[in-house]
């Protein structure tokens, strides 16, 4: 994993950026989250996240099918009835993934091209079969979310309170996909789609996890 | 373990004051208050608001909320107990939430005494057209759909990731591969599987240290059978009765079984006598059989027969048979048209048979009987014994078997499609 150095445009603070894909971060500094838009700029206020037992954490490590990774930002997602967290792990061989922590339930999702528009993406229903990397699913949940707030680099704008439609959907072979509606850092709207699989815990090999008191 | 008895974050009951404990923090959503049962929720902006004041009806949780446990190889805590009611068939079920922080929640089924230890899949079953009961297909298993009605939440103890309120109602399916277990709820929003296996008793009082375990009336839905020998049971009878056959064909093929003499008598005058020919009992051991025949409709013939060892007159001895075949007057017919004897070790030396026969005098009985004589034929009475001997236990314990799946689905109540 390649690093490289960042000058916050805020306090001038350093702050290091672990993969290429990171186009959102917080200052530990001066508590400014950063958005890259042709160039880092102050985007707004990091929001303290309130507490949660997770095992995870940001620097956690572990391997995934023979794979290194590196979780290095989350964010903690809020909606009408629950929370869940996405962990952004950055792998050796350069690509990202997203871990999502939901209901005790683990996932990993790559992120995948979709050409579902806008219109499409809102007439889903639970139960709809939706096709995405060539496989075919059923919506198992549809969710309005806000994000809560986020931690370490990003590769997506996750500014609290900022609300986005999230759509689960799962298949008989345990594939996992997640649809997302939200903004692009240009502020366009876009569908965005994550494909991958319903996973154990034991199947990270995770090391460098959080303390979990009494567990 | 000193690690286990964190004092646990608490927050004030909105209702009563009393504190109220939070195990997984930031992932549950409902609450219920351990002094007035009052039930609280986090609103949309995180805020503790009262849905249920106070709960109609009380049950007693069978498990230490708060506690960890190990069971499974893990450690399991136990957050939350339900009690929820199909009221149209007048009964309830209880269910545990059990929380780790690293493998997430499971729910620990109690019905009827039977424990089901089940968790949530996102692995979609198929659905399998096919008549009978409605069946999916899940991880190579077939799963038959075993009861299918409302559950309407009755009493809840804890905390749970989930809304939850007194009179939440739901549709559920359970499907059973005993000892697996597939469940299906279905709300407007969200579509729901759970799958679980069964759990011995002994062993959740054991691991969840139960002073009291509830009674079982009855078979459990996808409590694994008692004759569990009988695949078994099966295999080791399939095995010794292809011995059996198998000693029983080298019986046949090393028999002598020649005959001796077939004879046509013919009597047409309602009396007649005939001799056979001589013939030789070749050792101290041969065995004679004796086949008689006769075509009789509505009569009958009778046989006097005498077996004479030509050497030794005096031991000469006789057997009396008759052959007759009436009809019972209902389109069936009553009696044997023939006869076989059997005479075991007999004696060194030539032989011959004396026959003295009558028959009924009448139009339409026969006029002629078939004798015929066979030196040690092949003998299938030892064998038949044998086999049913060795068929008798594993025929009942198969019956058995039967007679518990029977029972099983006796509680079942989804109705065969046809």
């Amino acid at each position: 994993m390649e690093s490289r150095l960042l000058c916050c445009p805020g306090c001038g603070g350093p702050i290091t950026l672990h993969s290429p894909a990171t186009i959102f971060v917080n200052c530990l500094f001066c508590k400014n989250t950063l958005l890259f838009d042709k160039d880092w700029k102050v985007f707004g206020k990091v929001a303290e996240l309130p507490p949660e037992i997770t095992p995870l954490q940001v620097g956690t490590n572990g391997t995934f099918l023979n794979e290194v990774l590196t979780i290095i930002g989350r964010r903690r997602m809020r909606w009408t009835d629950g929370y869940w967290t996405e962990w952004y792990a950055s792998f050796s061989k350069g690509k990202g993934a997203w871990i999502a922590e939901a209901q005790g339930l683990w996932m990993i999702a790559y992120p995948v091209e979709t050409e579902m528009s806008r219109g499409e993406f809102e007439a889903l229903t639970v139960a709809s079969s939706v096709k995405a990397a060539g496989k075919q699913f059923a919506v198992n949940d549809i969710k309005i979310a806000k994000c809560l707030g986020s931690e370490g680099e990003l590769p997506v704008i996750s500014s609290p309170n900022e609300e986005l439609k999230s759509i689960d959907a799962s298949n008989t072979n345990g594939d996992f996909l997640s649809l997302e509606s939200g903004q692009d850092e240009h502020g366009k709207s876009r569908v965005s789609a994550y494909v991958g699989r319903y996973v154990a815990f034991g199947d990270f090999h995770f090391k460098n996890l959080r303390h979990l008191d009494g567990w | 373990m000193a690690g286990d008895q964190t004092i646990p974050i608490t927050f004030q009951c909105v209702h009563c004051g009393s504190p109220i404990p939070v195990h997984a923090l930031g992932q549950s959503m409902t609450f219920v208050c351990p002094s007035c049962k009052s039930i609280v929720q986090e609103d949309n902006d995180g805020y503790k608001v009262l849905v249920n004041a106070n709960q109609s009806v009380s049950f007693i949780s069978l498990l230490e909320l708060g506690k960890k446990f190990t069971f499974g190889g893990q450690r399991w805590q136990a957050i939350g107990f339900m009690v929820r009611f199909n009221d149209a068939e007048r009964f309830h079920w209880s269910e545990y939430l059990l929380f780790n922080p690293y493998e997430g929640y499971r729910f620990l089924v109690e019905s009827d005494g039977h424990w089901t230890f089940m968790e949530l899949t996102r692995r979609i079953p198929k659905n399998m057209r096919l008549s009978g009961r409605p069946r999916v297909s899940w991880m190579g298993r077939t799963y038959t759909q075993f009861y299918t009605g409302k559950a309407r939440v009755g009493f809840v103890l804890g905390e749970f990731y989930w809304r939850v309120k007194v009179g939440d109602t739901i549709d559920v399916q359970d499907f059973i591969a005993p000892p697996a277990m597939l469940s299906l709820e279905t709300s407007l929003d969200e579509v729901m599987w759970t799958s679980g296996v069964y759990v011995d008793k002994a062993e959740i009082q054991k691991c969840f240290g139960i002073q009291t375990m509830p009674r079982q009336s009855r078979i459990g839905s996808n409590q694994p059978s008692s004759y569990k020998l009988l695949p078994k049971l099966v295999k080791s009878w399939a095995f010794l009765a292809l011995i059996l056959t198998l000693i029983q064909c080298c019986f046949v093929v090393i028999s002598t079984n020649t005959r001796l003499f077939n004879k046509a008598i013919s009597f047409p005058n309602g009396k007649g006598v005939f001799k056979t020919d001589s013939f030789e009992m070749p050792n101290a051991n041969s065995n004679l059989q004796l086949d008689l025949s006769a075509s009789v409709v509505d009569s009958w013939v009778d046989i006097i027969g005498t077996v004479v060892p030509e050497h030794n007159q005096e031991a000469a001895f006789a057997f009396q048979r008759e052959l007759s075949l009436y009809s019972d007057g209902e389109g069936g017919y009553e009696g044997d048209r023939q006869a076989s004897l059997f005479f075991p070790q007999m004696k060194k030396g030539p032989y011959h048979i004396e026959f003295d026969l009558e028959k009924e005098n009448k139009g339409g009985s026969p006029n002629s009987l078939t004798v015929s004589g066979i030196l040690n034929p092949p003998t299938q009475l030892p064998f038949w014994i044998c086999l049913s001997l060795l068929s008798l236990f594993p025929l009942l314990y198969w019956l058995a078997a039967i007679l518990e799946e029977k029972n099983r689905w006796l509680s079942s109540n989804v109705e065969v499609v046809t």
